[in-house]
């Protein structure tokens, strides 16, 4: 049985000459091959190295956030003090609150531009998948190689203009761009450049999800059908079938709103007869079902780290496969409930009580990765950890969600601290916790070198600890009623912010060990081989780093992705991986078409 | 339905550009790189109904609010140039259709005459668009063609020999703050000529890019790319052109017809 | 469409996972034949003129029987027929009918994507009065650009200051003549309008009665509407 597996992959020890990672000549000649590249190994990390950036990026940007809530602004003596951020960026000093205040606007701003709409949605399906994706399906490349590259300068053009609004002294609307705030507010250009870059990165997510589509549908090895397809490419399918469908929403959302700054069309605008509320409806018809572009692939990847890492089939496969489309599917239902207070009584109700149907297969999900955990052999290495993280971190992210989701409570904590823990619960401890966990587990296959596990696992608990003294006291903070977006606060917050600031700077500590250790490993890690984790899913059958058209023969598969119980993985020996003694008759082995 | 004559037998140095086509080097067949080509496209096609979906929205909800804006909006459209329109789309559709089933049968003369005329049909809706809706509306002036010659004695400006006359319209029908028309009943009247204004030329927008997607299929095709066993590019070029007339078949009722 | 595999579906080609053998160059190359292609478009032609010419005979019943049709009859007519045509455009130009269904499902998913979202912003939007009334209609009609007026009133008070109240007056009632189908031959050139053929209003009751929710904030077009409606009618019946 082990044979079949291995019959079309190389030795561990295969010498490694020609992988996708081999310069092609020169600096210049290797600068223009990845230029034009359409190798999807090469573009997924050209999107790693860019959305890690842009995640520092929005990071300092958060870290100036939290500086500035070290103390409130206020007024003391004809004195203006607390605003950090002011003195950053002007000699003089302030004369006014609003003046820091402005500051403090754009940079909040900044940051949730950046993370949400060029890092966390691009983050795993751009990096990851693309690198991932035509491997676990046993395809040479995506469907459309040339499409890929193409969106992946779309991305460059988008952010670029993003990065122009930024350097011209950003933008003060909030990621949300709420009209008709956003339509009138100062900047002209600032802003009219900010939300053209979110319209052309929509662009470029569609073109990802469209060709993910295609690619499995189409491009699947033989032998692999839908239910042999790895829990990952199930999520990540999910999550394109959201990105096709949501994004052009986002799309002319965003073009009419530049319309109406230009040119003052008045659909959004009041003041000309328009709705601002149908502005919401707009952008949240993209924006909700975005949040499971965010999160759906983080599922996949835990699905994947949590089978591998504990070598145990995995529980409930086609019940984790479904819930994925599952929430796809009801991720369009449940929009309203990011306007609860802005829309009509009978709309918040039926919203909301569509909103807990999100609840069922999310459930399904962690209630099957716990029971996949159950006696298997579990490896504590960084994926794993890092998925316990997640599965700690989003469930209290999830959870913290009902309360927001029925209206009577919602009502005191909207717009609040509470929500802004929620969604950082769900969004940071959801889709970037599970991108740390698949970075770390697909690092030895991305690179070929192994990293340094210790202080990766170091890192990952200063993350954690961290990320929760960050934000749970936020849950404190917001249920006492400290409203979101404000620089200033009453003084009885200040010790709660005081403690939050601080969690953020471990934070910062947290992923700087980890810079440190993906440096490290890739100046001077071991050689990784080909399997390290025993995985049994088609990319481990791969090279690492994989030949440039990923496998050496086009791979059959006749086994699924997870029977850990039934096949030795590729490139083990079968003496140092002794299948559970009373497995007599292993299904699935030998696929019956 | 006919199966295809692929003509092996041709000598291979005479044998055209489409017959040496090769499928990228990823995909099992050239039939399956088609269809995975026609599945990507259908998956665009569904993002550019829904990028349009916002103007139904809008234009749906905006009439439910002020039903009497959009009756007195679409009274002021002229229903014969949205019907000439949809004419020239249609018989464009067609002609596009009938370019691939040229293409498909090897004949290359009559799938380029196809081609010409589902360019000039976009040309001509363009042209329509432009000159006899877009223009008076916005400018407040509008130039009435008159074939009796001198039938509105009172026009300012007349051209070719008052065949055309300028007409004075008081102030442009434009959207939002740039609205200038005096004699509006409703209120709400910018906002059905954004609605308006959003959706046609967003519209139009798609002709452009439609039309230049079908000069790329001509000229490629002129130089012997496309036939009977490889017309990708002119079949996405086609259902492009396709969904182009399908918002046209429904902006067309709801903008001159529902009041 | 049958998809016929070339090998027993029984027995599992490893290396043909999916039967592309099977349905190969000959199933995914449809040819549409040009009877069909022209048939399509004589038909699509002819809805085009039913759909307009059924606009166009019930402001014909209006103003010539004053029968008022329903609203709703008037939109449920042209969108069935807006409908018939897409599906048609679709499925014989391009060629959904003989594709690959995983298209027809993509485009079903599609226009339910489109439904769902018209539908429930319509769900917020317009049940904002069932509970509060005071949630009804807009505050000002048009909005506030200046002051307290509207877009609509601005423009209309610059068009007054420049050419005079008589002369708006006096344009204002050729345009309303002009609008009720007094032919163009004998109509002033104020009245005229290229882009306007039929009437603006008064077509049916529906139309000419104010909306309940539309609160009047602005006098004058107020008052102008409904003299409008009123001489609608009138000029209607003595046709």
């Amino acid at each position: 049985m082990s044979a079949a597996s291995h019959a079309t992959g190389h030795a561990g020890g295969h010498a490694h000459h020609g992988n996708y990672l081999t310069p092609k000549g020169g600096f210049w000649t290797t600068v223009k091959d990845w230029a034009t590249t359409v190798d999807h190994k090469k573009i997924g990390i050209m999107y790693l190295f860019a959305i890690l950036f842009m995640f520092f990026l929005g990071g300092v940007m958060a870290l100036a956030v939290r500086a500035e809530l070290w103390e409130p602004v206020r007024q003391e003596g004809g004195q203006i003090s607390g605003q950090m951020l002011y003195s950053m960026f002007n000699s003089e000093p302030a004369t006014s609150i609003a003046e820091g205040n402005n500051n403090y606007n754009r940079v909040f701003t900044l940051h949730g531009a950046i993370m949400v709409f060029m890092v966390i949605v691009p983050s795993i399906p751009a990096s990851l998948g693309n690198f991932l994706l035509p491997l676990m399906l046993g395809a040479k490349d995506v469907a459309f190689p040339r499409l890929n590259l193409l969106s992946w300068y779309i991305y460059l053009f988008g952010s670029f203009f993003a990065v122009i609004s930024l350097v011209m002294g950003g933008v003060d609307t909030g990621w949300t761009f709420y009209t008709p705030y956003s339509t009138t507010t100062e900047g002209y250009w600032r802003v009219v450049l900010m939300v053209l870059g979110a319209f052309i990165l929509g662009f470029s997510s569609i073109l990802t999800g469209l060709n993910f589509i295609v690619t499995v549908h189409k491009l699947r090895a033989p032998g692999m059908g839908w239910f042999d397809m790895p829990l990952f490419v199930w999520a990540i399918y999910s999550s394109a079938i959201i990105q096709v469908l949501a994004t052009p929403v986002i799309g002319i959302t965003l073009l009419l709103l530049i319309m109406e700054r230009v040119f003052r069309i008045g659909i959004f605008d009041p003041a000309l007869g328009g709705d601002p509320v149908l502005y919401q409806h707009f952008f949240w018809f993209y924006s909700h079902p975005v949040v499971y572009v965010m999160i759906l692939p983080g599922m996949g990847i835990i699905s994947d780290v949590i089978a591998v890492q504990s070598h145990k089939r995995i529980f409930g496969y086609r019940a984790i496969a479904f819930a994925s489309l599952g929430i796809a599917a009801v991720s369009f239902l449940v929009w309203g409930h990011h306007m609860f207070t802005s829309m009509s009584e009978l709309a918040a109700m039926v919203f909301s009580a569509l909103t807990f149907l999100v609840a069922i297969p999310t459930a399904v999900k962690v209630f099957n990765w716990i029971m996949t955990l159950y006696k298997g052999s579990i490896a504590f290495n960084t994926p794993m950890v890092y998925t316990l993280i997640f599965l700690v971190l989003f469930s209290i992210g999830g959870l913290t969600g009902l309360p927001l989701g029925t209206l009577a409570t919602d009502v005191h904590l909207h717009d609040s601290y509470f929500v802004v823990a929620h969604f950082h619960y769900v969004m940071m401890g959801g889709t970037i916790m599970a991108l740390m966990a698949g970075l770390h587990h697909w690092w030895p296959k991305f690179f070929g070198k192994m990293y340094n596990e210790p202080m990766a696992i170091v890192g990952a608990l200063l993350v954690f600890v961290g990320f929760n003294i960050t934000f749970f006291t936020q849950f404190f903070l917001g249920s006492q009623g400290m409203p979101r977006r404000y620089a200033s606060y009453v003084d009885e917050f200040q010790f709660l912010h005081q403690v939050s600031t601080v969690g953020s700077f471990l934070l910062l500590v947290g992923f700087l060990v980890h810079l440190g250790v993906f440096i490290h490993s890739l100046v001077a890690g071991k050689t990784a081989p080909a399997n390290p984790w025993g995985g049994l899913t088609l990319e481990w059958l791969a090279d690492s780093p994989p030949d440039e058209h990923n496998f050496h023969h086009e791979p059959i598969v006749k086994h699924g992705p997870y029977d850990f119980d039934a096949v030795v993985p590729p490139h083990w020996d079968p003496a140092d991986y002794p299948l559970p003694a009373d497995v007599t008759k292993p299904h699935n082995v030998v696929k019956a078409h | 339905m006919s199966t295809l004559d692929t003509r092996p037998n041709q000598p291979a140095a005479n044998k055209p550009v489409w017959s040496r086509y090769v499928h990228g080097h990823h995909w099992r067949t050239a039939a399956e790189e088609f269809d995975g080509a026609k599945l990507g496209f259908w998956l665009f096609l569904t993002t550019e109904v829904l990028l349009f979906a916002g103007i139904f929205c809008a234009y749906a909800l905006f009439r439910a609010m002020y039903p009497e804006a959009w009756a007195e909006g679409s009274g002021s459209l002229d229903w014969k140039w949205g019907a000439l329109n949809t004419v020239v789309l249609l018989v464009s559709s067609y002609t596009m259709a009938a370019s691939i089933y040229a293409f498909q049968t090897d004949q290359q003369k009559r799938a380029q005459i196809n081609l010409l005329i589902t360019l000039v049909a976009g040309f001509a809706f363009l042209a329509i668009k432009f000159l006899f809706e877009y223009t008076p509306k916005w400018s407040g002036y509008f130039f009435v063609l008159d074939p009796a010659l001198s039938h509105y004695p009172e026009s300012g400006k007349t051209a070719l020999g008052g065949l055309f006359h300028f007409v004075e319209g008081y102030g442009g029908k434009r959207p939002g703050e740039l609205f200038s028309y005096p004699f509006a009943e409703s209120a709400n009247m910018p906002l059905w000529w954004s609605v308006y204004y959003c959706g046609t030329s967003l519209h139009a927008l798609h002709v452009i890019i439609g039309m230049i997607l079908i000069a790329r299929v001509y000229v490629k095709g002129v130089k012997g790319h496309y036939g009977p066993t490889y017309y990708t590019g002119v079949e996405i070029a086609g259902l492009y052109w396709h969904l182009v007339d399908l918002i046209w078949i429904f902006l067309f009722p709801l903008l001159y017809l529902i009041h | 469409m049958a998809h016929a595999h070339a090998a027993n579906p029984s027995e599992f080609n490893e290396l043909d996972p999916h039967g592309a053998g099977g349905h190969g160059q000959h199933e995914s190359h449809v040819i549409v034949g040009p009877f069909t292609l022209r048939l399509i478009l004589a038909i699509l032609l002819f809805f085009t003129a039913t759909t307009v010419g059924l606009a166009q005979l019930e402001i014909w019943i209006a103003g010539f029987f004053d029968i008022t049709l329903p609203l709703w009859l008037n939109i449920v007519i042209a969108m069935s027929i807006a409908t018939v045509k897409a599906v048609l455009v679709m499925a014989y130009f391009m060629q959904l009918r003989y594709d690959n269904p995983i298209n027809t499902i993509l485009m079903g998913f599609c226009i339910f994507g489109v439904l769902l979202f018209i539908c429930f912003t319509a769900m917020d939007l317009l049940t904002r009065d069932r509970i509060y009334d005071f949630k009804e209609g807009q505050v000002v009609a048009g909005g506030t650009f200046q002051g307290n007026l509207s877009r609509v009133d601005v423009a209309r008070q610059e068009f007054i200051e420049r050419v005079g109240e008589d002369r708006y007056k006096e344009i204002k009632a050729a345009i309303k003549h002009d609008a009720h189908g007094h032919g163009h031959g004998d109509s002033a050139v104020v009245g005229s309008t290229a882009s306007k053929s039929r009437p603006i209003v008064g077509t049916t009751d529906a139309l000419s009665t104010e909306p309940a929710h539309h609160d009047g904030g602005h006098g004058d077009g107020h008052g102008n509407h409904k003299a409008g409606s009123g001489e609608g009618h009138s000029a209607g019946d003595g046709h």
